[in-house]
Protein backbone atom coordinates (compact mmCIF):
# COMPACT_ATOMS: atom_id res chain seq x y z
CA UNK A 1 0.00 0.00 0.00
CA UNK A 2 1.26 3.39 -0.95
CA UNK A 3 0.55 5.86 1.80
CA UNK A 4 1.01 9.40 0.61
CA UNK A 5 1.04 11.05 4.03
CA UNK A 6 3.82 8.82 5.33
CA UNK A 7 5.83 9.07 2.13
CA UNK A 8 5.86 12.84 2.41
CA UNK A 9 6.80 12.64 6.07
CA UNK A 10 9.65 10.24 5.31
CA UNK A 11 10.92 12.40 2.47
CA UNK A 12 10.91 15.52 4.64
CA UNK A 13 12.68 13.68 7.43
CA UNK A 14 15.30 12.52 4.94
CA UNK A 15 15.85 16.11 3.85
CA UNK A 16 16.34 17.23 7.44
CA UNK A 17 18.81 14.40 8.08
CA UNK A 18 20.73 15.26 4.91
CA UNK A 19 20.84 18.90 5.96
CA UNK A 20 22.20 18.07 9.42
CA UNK A 21 24.80 15.64 8.01
CA UNK A 22 26.04 18.18 5.47
CA UNK A 23 26.27 20.87 8.15
CA UNK A 24 28.35 18.64 10.40
CA UNK A 25 30.55 17.66 7.44
CA UNK A 26 31.01 21.35 6.60
CA UNK A 27 32.07 21.99 10.18
CA UNK A 28 34.52 19.12 10.24
CA UNK A 29 36.51 20.52 7.30
CA UNK A 30 36.94 23.93 8.94
CA UNK A 31 40.51 24.31 10.26
CA UNK A 32 40.97 24.42 14.07
CA UNK A 33 40.81 27.98 15.37
CA UNK A 34 43.54 29.10 17.80
CA UNK A 35 42.44 30.09 21.36
CA UNK A 36 39.39 27.86 21.12
CA UNK A 37 39.28 24.60 23.08
CA UNK A 38 40.59 21.81 20.81
CA UNK A 39 37.80 19.89 19.13
CA UNK A 40 35.22 22.57 19.91
CA UNK A 41 32.67 23.02 17.16
CA UNK A 42 29.79 25.42 16.62
CA UNK A 43 27.29 22.59 16.35
CA UNK A 44 25.54 24.03 13.30
CA UNK A 45 23.73 20.75 12.72
CA UNK A 46 21.97 21.32 16.03
CA UNK A 47 19.96 24.01 14.25
CA UNK A 48 18.38 21.18 12.29
CA UNK A 49 17.85 18.91 15.30
CA UNK A 50 16.23 21.81 17.18
CA UNK A 51 13.93 22.41 14.25
CA UNK A 52 13.13 18.69 14.09
CA UNK A 53 12.20 18.55 17.78
CA UNK A 54 10.14 21.75 17.58
CA UNK A 55 8.19 20.55 14.53
CA UNK A 56 8.27 16.76 14.74
CA UNK A 57 8.60 16.17 18.48
CA UNK A 58 10.91 13.93 20.48
CA UNK A 59 10.88 10.89 18.10
CA UNK A 60 12.11 12.85 15.05
CA UNK A 61 14.84 14.53 17.08
CA UNK A 62 16.03 11.26 18.61
CA UNK A 63 16.02 9.53 15.22
CA UNK A 64 18.14 12.31 13.69
CA UNK A 65 20.56 12.17 16.64
CA UNK A 66 20.95 8.38 16.40
CA UNK A 67 21.33 8.34 12.60
CA UNK A 68 23.83 11.22 12.82
CA UNK A 69 25.98 9.27 15.26
CA UNK A 70 25.82 6.17 13.03
CA UNK A 71 27.10 8.37 10.21
CA UNK A 72 29.83 9.72 12.50
CA UNK A 73 30.71 6.11 13.33
CA UNK A 74 31.12 5.21 9.65
CA UNK A 75 33.23 8.25 8.83
CA UNK A 76 35.21 8.82 12.03
CA UNK A 77 35.26 5.52 13.88
CA UNK A 78 33.77 3.83 16.91
CA UNK A 79 34.76 6.43 19.51
CA UNK A 80 33.13 9.18 17.43
CA UNK A 81 29.95 7.06 17.31
CA UNK A 82 29.79 6.63 21.10
CA UNK A 83 30.52 10.30 21.81
CA UNK A 84 28.11 11.57 19.19
CA UNK A 85 25.38 9.20 20.44
CA UNK A 86 25.75 10.16 24.12
CA UNK A 87 25.88 13.89 23.36
CA UNK A 88 23.09 13.80 20.80
CA UNK A 89 20.58 11.75 22.79
CA UNK A 90 21.13 13.69 26.05
CA UNK A 91 20.82 17.03 24.26
CA UNK A 92 17.58 15.99 22.52
CA UNK A 93 15.95 15.12 25.85
CA UNK A 94 17.21 18.39 27.35
CA UNK A 95 15.92 20.24 24.32
CA UNK A 96 12.44 18.76 24.71
CA UNK A 97 12.40 19.78 28.38
CA UNK A 98 13.59 23.30 27.54
CA UNK A 99 10.92 23.68 24.84
CA UNK A 100 8.37 22.99 27.58
CA UNK A 101 9.75 26.03 29.45
CA UNK A 102 10.00 28.08 26.27
CA UNK A 103 6.30 27.50 25.55
CA UNK A 104 5.62 28.95 29.00
CA UNK A 105 7.66 32.03 27.99
CA UNK A 106 10.40 31.37 30.56
CA UNK A 107 13.23 30.95 28.05
CA UNK A 108 13.93 32.28 24.58
CA UNK A 109 15.59 30.35 21.76
CA UNK A 110 19.06 31.36 23.00
CA UNK A 111 18.49 29.81 26.43
CA UNK A 112 17.02 26.64 24.91
CA UNK A 113 19.98 26.34 22.56
CA UNK A 114 22.63 27.13 25.21
CA UNK A 115 21.29 24.63 27.76
CA UNK A 116 21.01 21.88 25.18
CA UNK A 117 24.55 22.70 23.96
CA UNK A 118 25.86 22.39 27.53
CA UNK A 119 24.13 19.03 27.99
CA UNK A 120 25.41 17.96 24.59
CA UNK A 121 28.92 18.58 26.00
CA UNK A 122 28.14 16.75 29.24
CA UNK A 123 26.83 13.78 27.24
CA UNK A 124 29.92 13.77 25.03
CA UNK A 125 32.24 13.86 28.04
CA UNK A 126 30.22 11.05 29.65
CA UNK A 127 30.84 9.08 26.45
CA UNK A 128 34.53 9.97 26.64
CA UNK A 129 34.52 8.81 30.28
CA UNK A 130 33.07 5.45 29.22
CA UNK A 131 35.72 5.11 26.50
CA UNK A 132 38.74 6.13 28.56
CA UNK A 133 37.60 5.20 32.07
CA UNK A 134 39.21 8.41 33.24
CA UNK A 135 37.17 10.94 35.23
CA UNK A 136 39.70 13.61 34.21
CA UNK A 137 37.96 14.12 30.88
CA UNK A 138 35.40 16.21 32.80
CA UNK A 139 38.16 18.74 33.54
CA UNK A 140 37.51 19.84 30.00
CA UNK A 141 33.93 20.86 30.81
CA UNK A 142 34.43 24.51 31.96
CA UNK A 143 36.15 25.61 28.76
CA UNK A 144 33.63 23.66 26.68
CA UNK A 145 30.75 25.36 28.51
CA UNK A 146 32.22 28.82 27.88
CA UNK A 147 32.49 28.06 24.18
CA UNK A 148 29.11 26.28 24.21
CA UNK A 149 27.43 29.49 25.42
CA UNK A 150 28.72 31.40 22.40
CA UNK A 151 27.87 28.54 20.05
CA UNK A 152 24.42 28.15 21.63
CA UNK A 153 23.53 31.82 21.22
CA UNK A 154 24.69 31.73 17.59
CA UNK A 155 22.73 28.58 16.71
CA UNK A 156 19.64 29.92 18.52
CA UNK A 157 19.82 33.16 16.53
CA UNK A 158 20.38 31.32 13.25
CA UNK A 159 17.42 29.05 13.98
CA UNK A 160 15.19 32.06 14.51
CA UNK A 161 16.41 33.52 11.21
CA UNK A 162 15.91 30.37 9.12
CA UNK A 163 12.76 29.12 10.89
CA UNK A 164 10.28 30.87 8.51
CA UNK A 165 12.06 29.45 5.45
CA UNK A 166 12.24 25.92 6.92
CA UNK A 167 8.59 26.02 7.94
CA UNK A 168 7.60 26.95 4.39
CA UNK A 169 9.29 23.81 3.02
CA UNK A 170 8.34 21.38 5.78
CA UNK B 1 6.70 35.04 17.71
CA UNK B 2 9.69 33.23 19.21
CA UNK B 3 12.01 35.55 21.06
CA UNK B 4 15.76 34.87 21.13
CA UNK B 5 16.31 36.28 24.63
CA UNK B 6 14.11 36.29 27.69
CA UNK B 7 14.95 37.13 31.30
CA UNK B 8 15.79 33.57 32.36
CA UNK B 9 18.21 33.25 29.44
CA UNK B 10 20.41 36.07 30.74
CA UNK B 11 20.26 34.60 34.24
CA UNK B 12 21.29 31.11 33.16
CA UNK B 13 23.98 32.33 30.74
CA UNK B 14 25.58 34.62 33.35
CA UNK B 15 25.54 31.92 36.04
CA UNK B 16 27.05 29.38 33.62
CA UNK B 17 29.82 31.84 32.70
CA UNK B 18 30.55 32.54 36.38
CA UNK B 19 30.57 28.83 37.29
CA UNK B 20 32.94 27.83 34.52
CA UNK B 21 35.23 30.81 35.15
CA UNK B 22 35.35 29.80 38.80
CA UNK B 23 36.17 26.21 37.87
CA UNK B 24 38.92 27.36 35.51
CA UNK B 25 40.38 29.68 38.15
CA UNK B 26 40.28 26.99 40.85
CA UNK B 27 42.07 24.43 38.69
CA UNK B 28 45.77 24.28 39.40
CA UNK B 29 45.41 25.99 42.80
CA UNK B 30 45.21 24.47 46.29
CA UNK B 31 43.56 22.22 47.37
CA UNK B 32 43.63 20.77 43.85
CA UNK B 33 47.32 21.49 43.54
CA UNK B 34 49.22 20.15 46.53
CA UNK B 35 52.51 21.56 45.35
CA UNK B 36 55.65 19.49 45.08
CA UNK B 37 56.83 17.53 42.08
CA UNK B 38 54.64 17.10 39.03
CA UNK B 39 53.94 13.62 37.75
CA UNK B 40 52.66 12.78 34.30
CA UNK B 41 50.25 9.92 34.90
CA UNK B 42 49.39 7.95 31.78
CA UNK B 43 46.17 5.94 31.64
CA UNK B 44 45.28 3.43 28.94
CA UNK B 45 41.63 2.40 28.92
CA UNK B 46 41.19 3.60 32.49
CA UNK B 47 44.20 1.72 33.88
CA UNK B 48 47.19 3.66 35.12
CA UNK B 49 50.20 2.33 33.27
CA UNK B 50 52.86 4.85 34.29
CA UNK B 51 53.47 7.78 36.65
CA UNK B 52 56.52 9.67 35.47
CA UNK B 53 58.02 12.44 37.61
CA UNK B 54 58.65 15.31 35.21
CA UNK B 55 61.78 16.25 37.14
CA UNK B 56 63.31 12.94 36.04
CA UNK B 57 63.19 14.11 32.42
CA UNK B 58 66.41 16.13 32.36
CA UNK B 59 66.42 15.60 28.63
CA UNK B 60 63.02 15.36 26.98
CA UNK B 61 62.05 11.97 25.56
CA UNK B 62 59.17 10.24 23.84
CA UNK B 63 56.99 7.30 24.76
CA UNK B 64 55.10 5.24 22.21
CA UNK B 65 51.90 3.62 23.39
CA UNK B 66 51.18 0.32 21.66
CA UNK B 67 47.51 1.15 21.44
CA UNK B 68 45.42 1.17 18.29
CA UNK B 69 45.72 3.87 17.00
CA UNK B 70 49.15 4.42 18.51
CA UNK B 71 50.14 7.69 20.16
CA UNK B 72 53.45 9.38 20.88
CA UNK B 73 53.78 11.13 24.24
CA UNK B 74 56.52 13.66 24.88
CA UNK B 75 57.84 14.09 28.40
CA UNK B 76 59.89 17.16 29.24
CA UNK B 77 61.21 18.75 32.40
CA UNK B 78 58.27 21.12 32.80
CA UNK B 79 55.57 19.69 30.63
CA UNK B 80 54.07 16.70 28.89
CA UNK B 81 52.04 16.47 25.70
CA UNK B 82 50.79 14.27 22.91
CA UNK B 83 53.30 14.68 20.11
CA UNK B 84 51.34 12.63 17.61
CA UNK B 85 48.47 10.19 17.29
CA UNK B 86 47.55 7.93 14.41
CA UNK B 87 43.98 9.17 14.37
CA UNK B 88 42.23 11.72 12.20
CA UNK B 89 41.04 14.52 14.47
CA UNK B 90 44.29 15.05 16.50
CA UNK B 91 42.35 16.68 19.34
CA UNK B 92 44.86 15.35 21.87
CA UNK B 93 47.78 16.87 19.94
CA UNK B 94 45.96 20.20 19.60
CA UNK B 95 45.41 20.29 23.37
CA UNK B 96 49.07 21.30 23.53
CA UNK B 97 51.41 21.27 26.50
CA UNK B 98 50.22 20.21 29.94
CA UNK B 99 52.09 22.37 32.41
CA UNK B 100 50.22 22.49 35.73
CA UNK B 101 48.61 20.07 38.12
CA UNK B 102 45.19 18.95 36.91
CA UNK B 103 45.93 19.55 33.22
CA UNK B 104 44.80 16.62 31.12
CA UNK B 105 44.78 15.55 27.51
CA UNK B 106 42.96 12.58 26.05
CA UNK B 107 43.15 10.59 22.84
CA UNK B 108 39.73 8.96 22.70
CA UNK B 109 40.19 6.53 19.79
CA UNK B 110 43.25 5.09 21.56
CA UNK B 111 41.80 5.43 25.07
CA UNK B 112 44.96 7.15 26.27
CA UNK B 113 44.76 9.93 28.88
CA UNK B 114 47.64 11.96 30.33
CA UNK B 115 47.01 13.80 33.59
CA UNK B 116 49.48 15.97 35.45
CA UNK B 117 49.30 15.41 39.18
CA UNK B 118 51.21 17.03 41.98
CA UNK B 119 52.81 14.73 44.47
CA UNK B 120 52.24 16.95 47.49
CA UNK B 121 54.65 16.97 50.42
CA UNK B 122 54.54 13.26 51.19
CA UNK B 123 55.50 12.25 47.62
CA UNK B 124 54.44 8.75 48.55
CA UNK B 125 50.73 8.53 47.89
CA UNK B 126 50.97 9.01 44.16
CA UNK B 127 53.35 6.11 43.84
CA UNK B 128 51.48 3.96 46.31
CA UNK B 129 48.02 3.81 44.68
Amino acid sequence: MFNNKYSIKTAKFGMLLALSLSLSFLESILPPVPFLPPGAKLGLSNIVTMFAVINGGLPSGLLIAVLKSVFAGFTRGFSAFIISLCGGVLSIFTLRLMLFFKDRKLFGLAGVSVISAVFHNIGQLAGAFVLTGSIYVFGYLPSLILFGIIAGVITGAVLKAVMPALEKIM
Amino acid sequence: MDKIFRKCDALIIISLILLSMLALAAAGKPPFNKGGDLYAVIYVNGKEIEAIPLSSAEIGYEINTDTSPSTVIRIEKNCACFLNAECRDKICVNTGNLTKSGDAAACLPAGVVIVLKSAGKSKVDIIAY
